[in-house]
């Protein structure tokens, strides 16, 4: 545990992904549409290229699952690719060179829930109070979440049997992938793949929720490699020690305009389900919660 | 000598009335379910936590009972369709509710305190004056603002508040800096004649006994705070231990108050290895939060002639309003969760208010304090977008995964382009509204769970109806670029399926008063027809007030336990210890 007082606001790392310019910026949200083609290398400008990156962990020899057979976790790797892309997974994503679920290792996030508890400390609560990796060469540089927290009984009690219930889940759901897609699953066409998660409801809606915690959690989970996940939504991520300054806090970044989309469009013609996620979050219904587990508490009926 | 007392719950409640105990001259034990997150508490200085800034972590019930291990069941009414899991949960670890709240610290106003004297009845509601009035409760709120460290600007609060709840507050340092989001929604709230200010919270703006200042890393609410900036009830705790004579078990289960009818001789409770012991004790008190103080009284049989435990349960009128920003971002994540609130809603003399009561055949009606400004984080955003494209997944064209989900992410209306309203209205006791045991649910210890059966009444409806024109109208005053939306609670139930409250302020249950057929306690909280047996904690609310309930759970705690157990503590919270 660390002793030091807690800075002020020291300078960050130079890898944060700082505040982004408007010019960057305001194309963000103008997706789908043909002419945007031409904003290609301006947009890729500053973000990390997939192609000059090193070799990452899945690209170089093959990293052995913990849960999944190499066959399962060829399939839920594709289907998370295909829920989260990146640029080898569809046009526009390559347009942004944004990094999507294979590029964060989400598949790596979901193996390692499913084998939380082969772990010493078994790999549920990451451990506090920082990670430190935005303050790299300022003192303290331990990264505090890597060192999980041991689970106390009553929450080990759920997360064996959510995590029993969700191996199931998940050895169910490649076999009913890759029936849908004729075959294996990860080798069929991107086409295919998409119509089988859109036929499979309950498979998609769960390796969706997992693929953005995997995508978007700090990266001690085992996703959100490098912080891609992050990356792709322009946010900095943990903050502690450094934290905002009063600036930060108080002022526009600058002018960021929205250029709508059919998308955006339809969510923003749709608020009743806008406020309606919004409730649904606020009872916590969502995210780990929306997976519901047989045998929840004791029953005598 | 000492002699025992044992308190059940560590947070708000719990924490002033360990104080009090442990400086009147007992020895006081305190059991809390659920773990111990945070070391070094016990005296001024810097703490050590494992909170930190991980939302998946919060996510996964790190600090909340899991409900697959101890659900909750809930109907909307008697009789009707039953879920089971999770239901309205609070932080249950060492330090309670206060170890992740956003901190805010408002007072109740004097309407509160003397409802059906100043309001008068409500048809089908239990309306009833509180056994003491602003006044009495005022400089206890004083003190216990002063022991949390709280954050304000007196010279920024409004006429209207302090119309109804005057007189000096106990802010120890200024308000730190304004969340964009937050200052941009008071302009709206301005353009509309309403009265926002920098909202009062127990939060460090500067170094204070030893603990830092806040540096707005903005995971604040929900969010264990990882470098102390804000600890919360343990503040209060601090005081309680410095004596030398209080322990806590966590993750220790009381599960029976242990009493002949009129006496309590102790506590039954279940350690963490799942076995049963006794504890013997002169006093207990029950600071639970109140659905869970309610399960206890009903679990442990207290005398319950007239049928009050777990009666007149109260969540607030949470409304949700929004507005979405398309020319700028307002990086709500960046701040302490939210940094102004407006309390002209919580006036039942709000300008067209009466008559709107009147043209719909009731006799008045009450909004209640705004947060303005926050919005939600990254996972959050995530997966309210999957559930979004689900919904809107019949649209043509439109893929509810993918590159669709990308762009909604890149873009992020919900997060980065979000400033919302968090409205919270007054939510009347309704003698139906209720937590009983579950006949057939157990928790993971095999103790039978709560159930909750709670549906709004017509004071909550009116008072949305009367209320989401004024939300929409302020938010789109916040800025020509904004899309602003406030929703009424029957369109969000259709969407949603259950209207289960949320939103952590839980009151009721075990209510005060003078008359054993309408209260389950007495004046100072302890259960009527029992010598020794105590309540500390919202549960004996009789009225919900309009504003976050935390500070008046302390202030009402603190009153009642000098009453209960003496004047030991009266030194502490006072004006002259600030230099201290």
């Amino acid at each position: 545990m660390p002793e030091q007082p807690v800075p002020d606001h020291p300078a960050p790392d130079q890898s944060v992904p700082g505040p982004l310019k408007p010019s960057r910026r305001q194309v963000v949200g103008a997706i789908g549409a043909a002419p945007l083609l031409t904003l290609g290398p301006t947009v890729l400008r500053g973000e990390r290229s997939r192609s000059s990156t090193p070799d990452t962990p899945d690209k170089a020899a093959p990293k052995r699952f913990r849960f999944f057979t190499e066959h399962e976790g060829a399939v839920i790797k594709a289907a998370a690719a295909r829920l989260i892309p990146g640029p080898d997974d569809d046009p526009v994503e390559k347009l942004y060179n944004s990094p999507g679920a294979s590029e964060a290792g989400v598949v790596y996030y979901i193996d390692t829930m499913l084998a939380a508890f082969s772990f010493r400390v078994p790999k549920i609560f990451a451990g506090g109070p920082w990670s430190n990796r935005h303050l790299a060469g300022w003192g303290d540089h331990e990264n505090y979440m890597k060192e999980f927290v041991p689970p106390v009984p009553r929450q080990e009690w759920a997360w064996r049997r959510r995590i029993r219930h969700l191996q199931k889940q998940y050895r169910s759901a490649v076999k009913q992938l890759d029936a849908a897609a004729g075959g294996d699953f990860s080798k069929a066409s991107q086409s295919a793949q998409d119509q089988a998660l859109m036929k499979l409801g309950d498979v998609r809606d769960m390796i969706f929720t997992n693929s953005i915690e995997g995508m978007y959690s700090v990266p001690e989970y085992g996703g959100n490699r490098d912080t891609a996940g992050w990356k792709s939504v322009y946010w900095p991520g943990d903050s502690q020690r450094r934290g905002y300054t009063a600036a930060e806090v108080e002022h526009s970044d600058g002018p960021d305009v929205l250029v709508l989309t059919p998308t955006l469009e339809a969510v923003l013609g749709d608020l009743g389900i806008v406020s309606a996620a919004r409730r649904v979050r606020r009872q916590r219904m969502l995210g780990v919660n929306r997976i519901q587990v047989e045998g929840t508490g004791q029953s005598d009926a | 000598m000492r002699e025992r007392a044992i308190v059940i719950g560590s947070g708000a409640g719990a924490s002033v009335t360990s104080m009090v105990l442990a400086h009147n001259g007992w020895e006081v034990v305190v059991f809390e379910k659920g773990p111990h997150y945070i070391q070094g508490w016990e005296k001024p200085g810097p703490i050590k936590t494992v909170f930190s800034n991980d939302e998946l972590k919060f996510d996964r019930n790190f600090d909340q009972p899991d409900p697959i291990s101890e659900p909750r069941t809930f109907q909307a009414k008697q009789g009707g369709d039953l879920i089971v899991g999770v239901v309205n949960p609070l932080a249950s670890v060492v330090g309670g509710g206060t170890t992740h709240w956003d901190a805010k610290v408002p007072r109740f106003w004097d309407v509160d305190f003397s409802k059906k004297s100043m309001l008068g009845d409500f048809p089908g509601a239990d309306i009833e004056d509180w056994p003491f009035d602003y006044d009495e409760i005022a400089p206890y709120y004083e003190r216990i603002e002063r022991l949390m460290g709280a954050q304000g600007d007196q010279a920024a609060i409004p006429d209207v508040v302090l119309e109804h709840a005057p007189g000096k507050r106990g802010f120890v340092m200024p308000p730190g800096p304004q969340q964009l989001s937050s200052t941009t929604i008071a302009k709206g709230c301005r353009a509309i004649g309403l009265h926002p200010y920098p909202f009062p919270m127990a939060i460090n703006s500067r170094h204070h006994l030893g603990r830092p200042a806040c540096n707005d890393c903005g995971q604040c609410s929900d969010y264990g705070c990882p470098i102390g900036a804000r600890i919360g009830a343990l503040a209060i705790m601090q005081h309680a231990h410095q004596t030398g004579h209080v322990e806590i078990h966590a993750d220790t289960m009381v599960d029976r108050v242990i009493h002949d009818g009129k006496r309590a001789t102790g506590v039954r409770y279940i350690d963490r290895r799942g076995k049963r012991h006794t504890m013997d004790a002169k006093v207990v008190v029950m600071s639970c939060s109140a659905i869970e103080t309610s399960r206890l009284a009903l679990l442990s049989n207290l005398p319950n002639p007239h049928d009050r435990i777990g009666r007149d349960m109260m969540f607030h009128n949470f409304m949700d309003g929004f507005g979405i920003f398309t020319a700028q971002r307002m990086h709500a994540y960046r701040g302490r969760s939210i940094t102004m609130c407006c309390e002209d809603f919580a006036d039942p003399d709000y300008v067209g208010a009466r008559a709107f009561a009147k043209l719909n055949g009731i006799p008045y009606f009450r909004g209640g304090i705004m947060e303005i400004g926050g919005s939600e984080d990254v996972i959050g955003e995530g997966t309210e977008l999957q559930f979004i494209l689900d919904a809107l997944g019949s649209a043509p064209g439109i893929k509810p995964f993918g590159t669709t989900f990308k762009t909604l992410m890149r873009a992020s209306l919900l997060r980065d382009r979000l400033a919302g309203i968090d409205f919270i209205g007054e939510d009347l006791p309704y003698p139906t509204n209720r937590v009983q045991l579950d006949p057939k649910v157990k928790d993971f210890r095999g103790v039978p769970v709560p159930r909750l059966t709670y549906s709004q009444g017509k004071h909550e409806h009116i008072a949305s109806l009367f209320y989401i024109p004024l939300i929409t109208a302020l938010l789109k005053a916040a800025g020509a670029d904004a899309i602003g939306a406030a929703l009424p609670e029957s369109v969000v139930n259709s969407l949603t399926g259950a209207n289960i409250p949320h939103g952590a302020h839980v009151m009721g249950g075990m209510r005060m008063g003078k008359d054993p057929r309408t209260s389950v306690t007495d004046g100072t909280g302890r259960v009527h027809g029992m010598d020794n047996v105590f309540v500390a904690d919202g549960s004996v609310f009789p009225s919900s007030g309009a504003q976050n309930p935390t500070n008046t759970i302390l202030a009402t705690a603190l009153r009642n336990a000098t009453k209960n157990f003496g004047h030991g503590a009266d030194h502490l919270g006072r004006d002259h210890e600030e230099a201290a």
